[in-house]
Order: structure tokens, then C-alpha cells, then sequence
């Protein structure tokens, strides 16, 4: 991120929303709403003193509730830019309407809390959709407690756990009452693979960061016992399955074939009981603590995304590409590319292929001066139509506009145009027009009235 | 053609992304549809103008069927919906004048639906089969030349 | 009310707020009336209101540059309020005087009901419940509801829907929808050999005139579908088979735009009952879609957009 950050041809809006997106490949007239940060971007220096006098503490979202940050505060330690963000929410100034601790101390004078938002119109010549994904959340599975026990933790929490700059620092300790754990439990397909849960979908990177965890906590704790019910290892990528089995061989990860059906407290243990189905019995396991591999699911306001861009989506929200194998990065809007897990659950390396693919794919269309697109395309007899517009009313890429014409003899005339670059030819303009006059390239009338001729004798 | 020996001549507007690739893939899994239907490939079912259909009646054709891709599956996001909006009343209308529902069919089968063309293809011909052929447009004088 | 209309009509141009005046004048025969279009005050003298305005007269806006100011009656508002959701007319170039229409008169019912040709009647006055009539010099009575046209005994909104100016009071709706409908059912009774060989009856009738989409407000285009010729979808000489299917698909082109105004039936200078097509589909899309015809100016037209939950079930 610093690093594109710092590229001149690349401009980040951070805490900023599309809000609209109109026009087409080449020409999209984008309105994106930059949220009020209420520090101004140019002024602070990013020193951090604000947050670190700031008296209002908050679970932090981005240690997954394990950690607090201020009500003023970076949303995490490597954030472009470096600049806080004042939460409206808990921030005293809006609660109580005084604090203003951090106006006093800012040496920037950077502090405004009375700004506000942005509305920003631009015109760019492709869009990349790079909105990711939500964590499952585990809190509807009963039978691992239902999000009621303390040491029942997401494998994002064990991640933020292990991390130096996490909320312990690194050290890999029990959330209930902070002792290293010597026997834990990892649960895969947590929210995948489950048709009960809606969720029926493999969410790709789960076998492979839980052997990593596994790895992990070995390092970080060598007394430690990792065992980790699975239903099947999923480890397709470049060297994932040899990491597997380093996993097991070197790491000691005991894996076992089988769904947990029910953890439950005893004393300061979590019993976690389940089935072996390789060796055919019942397993118990005391663990100290319970990492569930939790899936990938869409953002959870991925539809309106897609609404605002006129993308579609799948029953789960995740994106459509143009073809699941010959167009994966491309969408049914040109112009409009798919990367990452918006689009589907994808692990590290596919997501930096879809990115890379996605960047060559905007930077063919930019390197050209011309762009080739399908010739089946609609056109427009002007001189017949009646302007009833209902050719752009069933258009679903809003490739048929209004235009305004002068004649020869000076006069103005408004007629309808299609644009070439943005129709996708599938003709519901064509059989909308009851006057014939807009007519579909390669399927026109008389060609298929010729085709219904000849098979019809 | 004798009226003992006579076959159903049906005409299928398919869209291109589902229906008619269903017809294929039914091809290429081997599975048999009656030989009566033509085939006419469209883009999208959005794409069928009623005139196609009423021409073909006027022309001769048995039954028409016009299968598009399942509502939500447009490769053009929205053409099913608005052709189906246009089939409602195509279909109303067509009865209303004594046109037998057996002779225009819409349906929506999907590109994994090889087996379903197929179906489709079959109970579709059968039912034209039924009713018999299309005297429909024909001139009683003529015909008794 | 007349005089209230010439009044305001009056105004109107005089201000330069309109620059059509578009409303009904006396006709040339006895009872007819016709369009009274003009841009002079001193015509607006001729302006009538009275139970034989049958004319639609919401296409003239179309064709007419400029603001008009029109008369319409409930079933012609709602003919114009679907010309606004096609943009053939915008509501802010019009002035819309509103006639609340207790039914108009049908003159081949009347011409009927009196055995007598219709200019043989000097005069006609709506008295209450009946028609007072003057034939031949004669005073003759008839009930005014055995006169109108079959429309009119199933309209719903007689009183327009939207207007600038209400000439006269609210009417309440005309209910006998069964009466209206008596052809449609009749119709659906029969099997379907039996209604195809009634159309292909009625049909053979047709001249092709093309009357009843040169009068249809809903008929707007600038080219009809007939006239394309690359390819020639219906031939251009009356065979009853390429009359069939002109009107089976001018039938579909009008759906959800149909007012059931009648004017089509009207104008059929062969008497093919062309209303039992069109009522039967503002029936159908009503049916289907819970589409009313003109009632909002703002809703899309019924065919340029969709819901996710239209009817399926005819589909397999």
C-alpha cells in the first residue's frame, strides 16, 4: 500500500464510497462520497498523539474485539495514509459534546469537527471491483457454543493473537484468563461446505491458514498439541500439499477425519467431542483453546454494490464474471473487472493473479487508442423513430442516450443514438420497438424473418 | 405432404447462452430429441418479437417454441424478464383467438440443462402432434383445389 | 359548462398560456360533433360539451407543436396519461379541461332504438335518466342508458383522472362491467376452432383502412410495423389472413396502452368488433401485471419494465 501510495499515477481514497456510476468503458462518470474524517488529511502529520491521549476506549474491529483503539484512531498500524479517523459514535465531542483533547494537543491544528463530506465527480476509463469479503460468523453454529465461550476463537483472532503488533503483542494466550493454551483444537469447513448453513461453497483458503496456524503456534509455543478435525484436505496450490504434510510430520499436527458435534465447558477445559471417521469411534479432546476455520462469505453489502454498478451477483453476493473459465476477471459491463474474493472465496496467489490480470486488463484498454469491440451492436433509423424511448427503458446497460442534433437549416433536433462501446447486442431494444426502426446487427428482422422463411417450407 | 404420414414441423427460437447450448449439450451426451424441430438461434429471448411467432403460424410452422435462459440468469441481466412480460400476453392473446395453447410453448431452460431440452423438445412435439397440423391460416377454398 | 369552457378556453389564448385549443365543435351531420382544433378566440364559440363528444382526442397533442389546451373525458385522460409515460406529451405543455362523462352515445344504437336514420333527429337534450329526442319533427323519449356506447357501462374512472380544470361535478362510476364485457364472454364460451373461425370471419371484412390505427391515441408511431417492408411481416393487400395478424400484433403493440376508449371499433367502416381484441387485453394486463392504464404518469410503460415476480406458471 505505501508503495502505490507513493506512485504518481496512483491516487487513494480511503474511507470513501462510490456512490453512483454512470457513462461506460472509457468514459465512467463516477460520484464518490469521501466520508468526513474530521482530520484533515493534509495538515496532520500522523505523529499520534491524538489517539494516544484520547480517553475513550473502544474494542478494536480490526484485532477482532480482542484489542482496544481510541474513539480517534488508525485503523490499523500499517494504514495509508497514516492519518486518523475521528468515530462519530463514541467520540466525547459527539456524545457529550465536549473532550476536544485532541484539538488542544494536535500541533497540526488538523483536528475539524465540524467538516464534512465530500462529494467527488470524476470521470475514469475503467473500474476495478477489489470490496473482498466478511468473515463467517460462527456465533450461529449451537454446537460450538454460539460465540459463549471466551476460548472459542476465529482463526482471524488466532492471526491477530500471533501478530507482534497485536493486542498481546504476540504472545499466544487464552482470552479468558490469559494462559498459554497447551492443547488446541482447530474446526475446518466452519460456515463452508455446509448446505444447512447456506453456505454449500468450499471457501478455498481455510485447509491451508489452518496447517499455517498450526505451524505457528508450534513455533511460538513448542509444548503446544495442535489437533485439527477436517472432512477433507483441500491443498491444490504450488507445494500447499507438501506444506500439509510438514504440517503433520515435522509440526506434529494431529489430524483428525471427522465434525466436531459438540464443545462444552468443564472446569477452565473445553471438551470437544467428535468423530474419527477413519478410525471409525468417538473422540474427546481436552483443549485449552478452540480455533474454528471460519469460511468466506460476500460483503455484506455486496448487492448494492452491484446494484450501483449494474453488475450481477450469485445467490451468495459474490460477483458474476463475464465466464467462469474464458472471461473469470471481465463482467458483463466492459469496462468493469472482478479481483479477489468479491468474486469468489480466492487465497493469496489467485487473488494477486486476478489483480494482475484485472491491471493488464485496464492497462490494454488505456494503451490503445482504439478499442475492438463486437460489430453485433445496435443501430438507430432516426428518421422513423417516435421517441418513445422505450428502447432506453429496456436497455440493461444504458447504451441507447438522448443526443441533440442540428440540421442543416439550423434548426435542433433531440433523436436517440446507441453507443457502440457500451450495447451488448442482446436485442431487447429490437423486439421493444413496435416501429421497427432500431435493428440489431448480425440478427436483424430480415435475417431471421429469411431464417423463419426457409424453415418454415 | 399425405395427411396419413404427416410429422410436426415446429420452429425453437433458442437464446443463444442457455437454451440453445442445452440443445448441444443434449447433443453431445447423446440424448435423442425429436428431428421436427428447427432451431433458430437468437441472442436472448428478450430478442423475440410475437411477430416472429405469428409469421410462422401465418407461414405454415406447426408450433413455435421460444426457450429462454431462468428468470435471474440473463447473460443481458434483464432480457427474460422483459420477454416474459411479452410472452404473457402473446399467450393470452393467442389463445383468446382460438390459437391452441399446444402450438406456442415458452420455456426456460439453462445451459447445464441438456436433459431438459430434450424433455422440453419432446413434450412440446408430442403435444403438437396432438392437435394436428396447422389448418389455421390456411383458405378452405384453396385447399379443396 | 360550454360557456365555462369557452370562457377559460378564451383566457387561455388570449394569455398566450396555450397555443392550441383542442376540444370538440358541432359535426356536419345532425348530433356528430368532431375535433374543433384551432389557435383563434373568435372559433371558440363553436366549443361544445354534450353526451355525443365520442372523438379521443388526446392524439392531436402529439402531432400539434406547442401547449394545447384539451378537452378530455375519462376514458381520453387516461389515453393521455399513457402518452405522458410513452413522452409523446409532456403534462406541463397541457392544459387539461376535464368532462366528467356520464356515458356518450353510441348513434348506431340510437339510429337503432328510433328505427330512423340519425339526420332525420333536429335536436337531442340529455334530461335526466333519458335522451329527449326530436324526430322528424316529433318529440320522442328514450332511456339514455340504452343508447350509449357498450364501453360505457363498465368504465371505472368517467371522471378524468388528471385535469387542470373539472367542467362540472364528479360522476360515479358506471359498474355494469359484466355488460360491457357481454361480447368477451360470449366469445370465450365458444371453443377455439369456433373463435378462430369468428375472427377469420370478422377479418375477412377488413379493407385495410388502417382507420382504427390512425385514430388510436395509443397508435403513435412514426412508421407502423405494415409499412416496414425489409421485411414485409404482413402483406400490404387485405387477405383476412395478414388482416389477422396486422391487428393480432397492432393488438399487442397497444396492450397496457389501450384505455379502452373504443375509438378503433368506432372508425371500423366494416363493423369488425374490434373492442372484444383490445378490452379483452386491458382485462389480460390487468391480470397479469395489476396494470391499469393511465393512472399514474410517472410508472413506466407496462412493457419497459418487469418485476421479479410476474406470472411464470405459463412457462415450462
Amino acid at each position: 500500500m505505501v508503495e502505490s501510495s507513493q506512485n504518481e499515477n496512483i491516487e487513494i481514497l480511503t474511507y470513501s464510497e462510490v456512490e453512483e456510476v454512470g457513462g461506460y468503458i472509457g468514459n465512467f462518470e463516477v460520484k464518490i462520497r469521501k466520508k468526513a474524517r474530521l482530520v484533515d488529511l493534509e495538515k496532520c502529520t500522523g505523529c499520534g498523539t491524538c489517539y494516544q491521549k484520547c480517553p475513550v476506549k473502544v474494542p478494536s474491529e480490526f484485532d477482532m474485539e480482542m484489542g482496544m483503539r481510541k474513539a480517534i484512531y488508525v485503523p490499523f498500524p500499517q494504514a495509508v495514509p497514516n492519518v486518523p479517523v475521528i468515530d462519530k459514535e463514541h467520540c466525547r465531542m459527539f456524545t457529550k459534546g465536549k473532550c476536544s483533547i485532541c484539538q488542544k494537543l494536535c500541533q497540526a491544528d488538523a483536528i475539524d469537527y465540524e467538516q464534512e463530506d465530500e462529494i467527488i465527480e470524476d470521470k475514469f476509463g475503467a473500474i476495478v471491483v477489489a470490496t473482498g469479503y466478511d468473515l463467517f460468523d460462527a456465533s450461529v453454529y449451537g454446537e460450538y457454543g454460539g460465540g459463549r465461550f471466551k476460548d472459542v476463537i476465529s482463526g482471524l483472532q488466532l492471526e491477530r493473537l500471533i501478530n507482534p503488533s497485536g493486542p498481546t503483542g504476540g504472545h499466544i494466550i487464552r482470552p479468558s484468563d490469559g494462559k498459554e493454551p497447551k492443547n488446541v483444537v482447530f474446526i475446518q469447513c466452519v460456515g463452508s461446505r455446509d448446505v444447512e448453513k447456506g453456505r454449500p461453497y468450499c471457501s478455498n483458503v481455510c485447509c491451508m491458514y489452518t496447517a499455517k496456524h498450526a505451524v505457528l503456534l508450534k513455533e511460538h509455543l513448542p509444548e503446544v498439541q495442535t489437533n485439527i478435525f477436517y472432512m477433507d484436505i483441500r491443498s491444490p496450490g504450488k507445494n500447499y500439499e507438501q506444506f500439509v504434510q510438514r504440517t503433520m510430520e515435522q509440526f506434529g499436527a494431529l489430524y483428525i477425519r471427522g465434525r466436531v458435534s459438540k464443545i462444552y465447558q468443564r472446569g477452565d477445559k473445553l471438551i470437544v467431542k467428535g468423530a474419527d471417521t477413519l478410525a471409525a469411534c468417538q473422540v474427546e479432546v481436552e483443549a485449552d483453546l478452540v480455533v474454528l476455520a471460519t469460511g468466506i462469505t460476500a460483503r455484506h453489502d455486496s448487492k448494492e454494490v452491484a446494484t450501483t454498478l449494474g453488475i450481477p451477483y450469485d445467490e451468495f453476493g459474490f460477483f458474476t464474471e463475464l465466464h467462469p473459465k474464458l472471461a473469470p476477471i471481465e463482467t458483463v459491463i466492459s469496462g468493469i473487472f472482478l479481483t479477489g474474493a468479491c468474486q469468489a472465496p480466492k487465497d493469496i496467489p489467485d487473488t494477486v493473479a486476478s489483480a494482475s490480470g484485472a491491471a493488464s486488463k485496464v492497462a490494454a484498454i488505456f494503451s490503445s487508442d482504439r478499442m475492438s469491440m463486437s460489430p453485433l451492436v445496435s443501430t438507430i433509423d432516426t428518421s422513423v423513430c417516435s421517441m418513445c424511448k422505450a428502447c432506453m427503458e429496456v436497455c440493461p446497460y444504458s447504451a441507447i442516450q438522448e443526443e441533440e442534433i442540428t440540421l442543416r437549416d439550423g434548426t435542433k433536433k433531440k433523436q436517440l443514438t446507441v453507443l457502440e462501446s457500451v450495447c451488448h447486442g442482446c436485442g431487447a431494444c429490437v423486439s421493444t420497438c413496435k416501429s421497427s426502426c432500431i435493428m440489431l446487427r448480425g440478427m436483424t428482422d430480415e435475417q431471421i424473418f429469411d431464417e423463419l422463411m426457409a424453415v418454415a417450407q | 405432404m399425405e395427411e396419413s404420414n404427416w410429422e410436426p414441423k415446429v420452429i425453437g427460437f433458442l437464446c443463444h447462452w442457455c437454451s440453445y447450448a442445452g440443445a448441444d449439450l443434449s447433443g453431445s451426451a447423446r440424448l435423442e430429441y425429436p428431428h421436427n424441430i428447427r432451431i433458430i438461434r437468437i441472442p436472448c429471448s428478450g430478442r423475440v418479437d410475437p411477430m416472429f411467432i405469428l409469421r410462422a403460424l401465418q407461414n405454415g410452422v406447426d408450433g413455435v417454441l421460444v426457450s429462454g435462459c431462468h428468470p435471474g440468469d440473463c447473460h443481458y441481466q434483464s432480457g427474460n424478464f422483459h420477454a416474459r412480460r411479452k410472452f404473457a400476453v402473446i399467450n393470452r392473446l393467442l389463445k383468446y383467438v382460438g390459437i391452441e395453447p399446444e402450438r406456442v410453448q415458452f420455456s426456460w431452460v439453462a445451459a447445464s440443462e441438456g436433459p431438459k431440452m430434450a424433455q422440453v423438445i419432446g413434450e412440446f412435439v408430442e403435444g403438437v402432434r396432438k392437435v394436428g397440423p396447422n389448418r389455421l391460416f390456411k383458405d378452405e377454398k384453396k385447399d379443396g383445389e | 359548462m360550454e360557456n365555462r369552457l369557452k370562457e377559460e378556453a378564451g383566457k387561455l389564448l388570449k394569455e398566450g398560456k396555450v397555443d392550441y385549443i383542442v376540444g370538440y365543435g358541432k359535426g356536419t351531420v345532425n348530433l356528430r360533433t368532431s375535433p374543433l382544433i384551432t389557435n383563434k378566440e373568435e372559433d371558440l364559440e363553436g366549443l361544445v360539451i354534450n353526451p355525443f363528444i365520442a372523438n379521443n382526442l388526446s392524439r392531436y397533442p402529439v402531432e400539434l407543436k406547442g401547449r394545447v389546451g384539451i378537452v378530455v373525458k375519462g376514458c381520453d385522460s387516461r389515453s393521455l396519461t399513457s402518452l405522458m409515460q410513452d413522452k409523446k406529451v409532456k403534462r406541463e405543455d397541457l392544459i387539461i379541461f376535464g368532462v366528467p362523462c356520464e356515458g356518450v352515445v353510441d348513434l348506431k344504437k340510437l339510429a337503432g332504438q328510433i328505427g330512423a336514420e340519425i339526420d332525420r333527429v333536429t335536436d337531442a337534450e340529455k334530461e335526466g335518466e333519458n335522451l329527449t329526442l326530436q324526430v322528424d319533427g316529433s318529440k320522442k323519449t328514450i332511456p339514455f342508458r340504452d343508447v350509449i356506447f357498450d364501453k360505457c357501462y363498465g368504465c371505472e374512472h368517467p371522471t378524468p383522472l388528471e385535469y387542470d380544470m373539472l367542467l362540472g361535478s364528479e360522476v360515479a362510476p358506471n359498474l355494469d362491467i359484466e355488460k360491457s364485457l357481454e361480447r368477451i364472454k360470449e366469445l370465450e364460451g365458444m371453443d377455439a376452432q369456433e373463435r378462430w373461425n369468428y375472427w377469420k370471419e370478422q377479418f375477412s371484412k377488413c379493407i385495410r383502412c388502417y382507420g382504427c390505427r390512425n385514430v388510436c391515441p395509443a397508435c403513435f408511431c412514426e412508421r407502423c410495423f405494415v409499412d416496414v417492408n425489409m421485411p414485409q411481416w404482413v402483406a400490404t393487400y387485405a387477405t383476412w389472413q395478414d388482416n389477422l395478424t396486422f391487428q393480432l400484433i397492432r393488438t399487442l403493440h397497444v396492450a397496457g396502452r389501450c384505455s379502452d376508449c373504443g375509438e378503433c371499433e368506432r372508425a371500423c367502416p366494416v363493423g369488425i368488433p374490434l373492442r372484444s381484441l383490445q378490452r379483452k387485453m386491458v382485462e389480460e394486463v390487468k391480470d397479469l401485471f395489476g396494470h391499469e392504464v393511465g393512472i399514474d404518469k410517472d410508472a413506466p410503460p407496462v412493457f419497459s419494465h418487469y418485476e421479479a415476480t410476474d406470472p411464470d406458471e405459463f412457462m415450462k
